[in-house]
This record gives structure tokens, C-alpha cells and sequence, in this order.
């Protein structure tokens, strides 16, 4: 901003000294202070009959025709308390994503205040059933002990929007303020909803959740009045740049998890009658091939397989590499395990065998299938004679 | 208002920084009544739903908000008066408005230092090293020289706007 100091410096004393009792009012902060009183004077010069006649200065009301420079008056207001606080989501893209079953899930709001003077806040934050990035983006489902909290880091005036990972993070027990008691103006901080994700939603499901900051009188906070009303001379008016002085923005949880296709098949590779074409006739090898594909958006992992052989087969060990019984592919990499009978997976390779009923049951678990990416799969091989 | 020692010193700065080599204060009234009002633009819907905007007393204002300031003035005597010349200072904590100046039958122009006035082609200001033309936010000065008399019971009027900082 313009100095007074420079605008008269160079004429008198008297100048300096004006300049200097203006600078010593201004407020630091962007916007001028509530109560800060501007005045304004202006004057004419002009003549009459050719004869230049005393300046004349400037009043309010009915006006001012008192010639000299000490008549007139200032014509003034007072600023007013501007109440305008911003909020936004910054979270480092548009959805947060989020594991059925995960807890403290965070999103990140951007708060700073815009108005000219000092504030509280105090926030609300719920689920918010209604879309907000667009068509097709209403909850599916309401994200579980939703919480909020502001950053412990004091607020600042540097506002550069933070980018998670890397910017500014929540920490669980530290940052654990629901209030701010004052918020200069121009300076900013960080707002974090924390919610849990129930167990049972499904894959690229999402629930919305909506954050409000409201403006509060400082330290109290106690409620703030808008001064809507007719014009109070001189006073400073409370203004609220926002509908009762509160904001809101939302933010949205997208669950990001594995979703399994499973697909079984079976093919006779000897019935040790044809030459070709094997048929499942009794004393016929036939070889079981189950698929499971990851259709998700996340890796899967303590992935376990359990298939129930048919009565009438016998399982057939020893089928793979000379002492192996199932074949474990993950993507191109091929693995091996033996299948122990009597439910005990003694080698501790994940594989073994439980007999109940007369019904042999194949499982197939970590180590064998460690982790399946998204969009990858695990193939189980294994095979069995028909009896 | 403002306090009896602000007055003083505002009162002497003034006499020294412009009219320093004028005379003080004569007994008699002049010949024009000098008027300043602060007012700012705001909207009203009737009960129809139609949207006006009005000029009201400058109430509310909070930064951002531009204040329009209207000088007028009224020539209360009977003879004409030549070379009406209004000058106001862009006040204190607010930056003018670009080409917000206004007055009917004056040559308007403007200055940084209260000193050297001219039109905003003929504004500069040193930075760096350079010379660049002077922005509109910063003239601090705004002088209307009237071409034609003011006759008897005749006003001039000169407006500007301002926007809070």
C-alpha cells in the first residue's frame, strides 16, 4: 500500500508528522481493521471576477461554505468486522481411498479466515447422502464414527495448499482440538475428518461426508450476530460474507478393495484306455483348474482356497513335479505344494488335506497364495482319479 | 470523527502540504458550498422479485466493498465562478478505482505525490530501475479543472470510487 510518509515527506514537518500518525493506524493484516475510521476532505479552488478567491473545504450533511484551510470537515465511516471464513478439500485427489474395515481414515480440509479480524471457529462434520463431485456420486453406505479435529501446528499466513502424501499430516492423539479459539485474519490451518470404514461395503462404493466451520466471537466462542439493520453512524457493524457465518465443503470416501471372480474347470488328461480324446470313465485322471481374479482396486492378501473334492474321486498326489500335489500360479510364476492328509499342514507350505464325512476338502492358503494384485489372478491346479 | 489532536495536526499538514501559500481563513462565506458524501451500491428486490441497485450512505463497509465518493459543488452566490478546481485526496486505506473518475465539463486528472498531476498517460513511476507507467491504484490524487463557469445557483459535480483495503 501507498505511504502517506511518501506522499508528503518532501513538503514540511508538518507533512511528516500526519504521515507518520496514519502509518501508525494501519492495520497489518490485508484488510483494514474493524473500527478503523477513513476519512475523506476534499476542496475548491476558484475565482470570481478574476479574483482568486480563499480554497474552501469539503463537509458532509448540508456542506461546508466557510472559507480556509481549517473549515470543513471530514466525511467518514468506520470499517466494519467482515466475518468470511473459506473452507475447502484438499486431500490429494478428489476421493479418499479407504479398506472395508479400516479405521481412522482421514480427509483433509483447507480452512483460512478472510475477514478482517480475529475469529473462533467451531465445526460440525456428518455423513452427506447427496453427490459431490457429480452425477452418480451419492453415498452408498455412512462411514462410521465421524470425527474431527484440527491441526496442532499453529496456524499460519503462509497458505499454501498442502498435497498428502508429503504435506501436512494427521496425527491420531496429537492433533486433537475440535475448536479453534482465535484465527487471525489471513492465516490458515488444517481441518481433518476421521471416520471408520464398516466392513461390508463393496468395491468403488463411496460415502460422502460434509464438513461446516462457523465463525465464532473469539476465545468464547460465543454465537456472532450479523448487524443486518439500518445503518448505526460511526459503529462497527458485524457483516457476514457467509449465510451465518458458516462454510462448508465435502469430501468422499471411495472404497478401494479386491473383488474375486472365481471360475472352476476341469479336464480329463488320461483315461489310460484312448490315445486321445480321454473320456471320464472310471480309473480317468482328470485335472481341477480354479481361477480367482482380483476384479479390484486393491492387492489381496491371506487369500485361502477350500474345495470340496466330488465323493465319487479320489485325490491323486504326487501329481506335479514328482513329489508336488497342487500347482499354484500367480501371474507367470508357477509354485508347488503337497497337500498333507489329516488337516495338518505339517510342511507349513499352506496346502493340506481335511477328510469329514467321507467328503475330502483341498485347501490352498499362504505361503501358496501370498498376495493377489489387482487386476491379477491365482490359478490352483490339482488333479484326481475317478473311482 | 476524529480526535481534537489528529484534527490539528491533519489541519496543519493540510495548510502546509497544499495551501501553503494561500491566505488563512477569511470571516465571510464563500461562494460555493463544498458537500462530501460517501455512499455505496446496494441491491434491493421488491416484491416483485426485480433486482435494483441504489446509492446508499456508506454503511457496512468492510474491505473489498468500493465506496463511491461524490463531491458537489453549489455556487450560492450571484456571479459566476471561474476556474472551479475541486481536489481530493484518495483517502487512507482505500485504492482508486481505474477510470472511475467522473465529472461533467472538467479535465480530470491525477497525481501520486500531490504535487505533479497529469493524465494517466502522463503518470510514471521509477521501479527497478525503469520507468513504467503508473497503475490507477496508485494515484493518490484527483483534481477536476471545471472549463466553464459555475453560474449562480449552478453545481458541479465530481465523483469517484474507491475500493477498501
Amino acid at each position: 500500500m501507498f505511504s502517506p510518509f511518501k506522499q508528503f515527506k518532501r513538503t514540511s514537518v508538518a507533512c511528516v508528522a500526519m504521515g507518520s500518525m496514519f502509518i501508525a493506524g494501519q492495520a497489518l493484516a490485508l484488510g483494514t481493521a474493524p473500527g478503523q475510521q477513513v476519512d475523506n476532505i476534499a476542496s475548491v479552488n476558484y475565482s470570481v471576477g478574476g479574483v482568486a478567491q480563499t480554497v474552501i473545504r469539503s463537509a458532509p450533511g448540508a456542506g461546508n461554505s466557510t472559507p480556509g484551510a481549517g473549515g470543513g470537515s471530514n466525511t467518514s465511516f468506520v470499517v466494519d468486522r467482515k466475518v468470511d471464513l473459506y473452507l475447502a478439500e484438499v486431500s490429494a485427489g478428489p476421493t479418499t481411498p479407504v479398506i472395508p474395515g479400516s479405521i481412522n481414515q482421514v480427509t483433509t480440509f483447507f480452512l483460512r479466515n478472510d475477514g478482517n479480524d480475529t475469529q473462533g471457529v467451531q465445526f460440525t462434520a456428518a455423513y452427506f447422502a447427496a453427490a459431490v463431485f457429480g452425477a452418480g456420486q451419492t453415498s452408498d453406505f455412512t462411514m462410521g464414527n465421524i470425527r474431527y479435529f484440527v491441526e496442532s501446528t499453529a496456524a499460519t499466513a503462509t497458505c499454501t495448499v498442502p498435497t498428502q502424501p508429503g504435506g501436512m499430516q494427521f496425527t491420531l492423539g496429537t492433533d486433537s482440538a475440535t475448536t479453534i479459539p482465535t484465527l487471525a485474519p489471513d492465516t490458515c490451518t488444517w481441518i481433518y475428518i476421521v471416520a471408520d470404514t464398516p466392513t461390508t461395503p463393496l468395491n468403488t462404493d463411496v460415502s460422502n461426508v460434509e464438513l461446516t466451520a462457523t465463525a465464532r466471537a473469539p476465545t468464547t466462542l460465543a454465537a456472532l450476530t450479523a448487524d443486518t439493520g439500518a445503518d448505526r453512524a460511526m459503529v462497527i457493524d458485524v457483516v457476514f460474507a457467509d449465510p451465518l457465518a458458516t462454510v462448508a465443503a465435502q469430501d468422499q470416501y471411495l472404497i478401494a478393495t479386491a473383488a474375486f471372480t472365481v471360475t472352476k474347470s476341469s479336464t480329463v488328461i488320461d483315461d489310460f484306455v484312448s490315445a486321445s480324446n480321454f473320456k471320464p470313465i472310471p480309473g480317468a485322471r482328470v485335472e481341477y483348474m480354479i481361477t480367482l481374479a482380483n476384479n479390484g482396486s486393491a492387492a489381496a492378501d491371506t487369500i485361502s482356497i477350500a474345495d470340496a473334492l466330488p465323493t465319487q474321486t479320489a485325490f491323486y498326489v504326487n501329481a506335479y513335479n514328482g513329489n508336488a500335489d497342487v500347482r499354484v500360479t500367480v501371474g507367470a510364476t508357477n509354485t508347488y505344494c503337497v497337500a498333507e492328509p489329516g488337516g495338518a499342514d505339517s510342511n507349513g507350505d499352506g496346502c493340506f488335506r481335511t477328510t469329514a464325512a467321507g467328503v475330502t476338502t483341498l485347501t490352498v492358503r499362504n505361503p501358496a497364495i501370498a498376495s493377489v494384485p489387482a487386476a491379477g489372478s491365482v490359478v490352483v491346479r490339482f488333479r484326481v482319479t475317478i473311482n | 470523527m476524529i480526535k481534537g489532536t489528529h484534527k490539528y495536526l491533519a489541519a496543519a499538514a493540510l495548510i502546509a502540504c497544499s495551501f501553503g501559500s494561500q491566505a488563512f481563513a477569511q470571516g465571510a462565506q464563500g461562494c460555493i458550498v463544498l458537500k462530501s458524501i460517501a455512499e455505496v451500491a446496494k441491491e434491493v428486490v421488491d416484491a416483485k422479485g426485480v433486482k435494483t441497485v441504489t446509492m446508499v450512505v456508506a454503511d457496512k463497509v468492510v474491505p473489498g466493498v468500493e465506496v463511491t465518493w461524490t463531491v458537489t459543488a453549489n455556487n450560492v452566490c450571484k456571479q459566476p465562478s471561474e476556474k472551479v478546481t475541486i481536489n481530493n485526496a484518495v483517502p487512507a486505506h482505500m485504492t482508486y478505482v481505474a477510470s472511475s473518475a467522473f465529472g461533467a465539463g472538467s479535465d480530470i486528472t491525477f497525481s501520486l505525490d500531490g504535487a505533479k498531476f497529469g493524465t494517466p498517460d502522463q503518470l510514471t513511476v521509477q521501479e527497478n530501475g525503469a520507468t513504467r507507467a503508473a497503475l490507477a491504484a496508485e494515484y493518490k490524487h484527483i483534481r477536476w479543472v471545471f472549463k466553464d463557469s459555475l453560474q449562480p445557483g449552478s453545481t458541479a459535480v465530481a465523483r469517484f470510487r474507491a475500493v477498501l483495503n
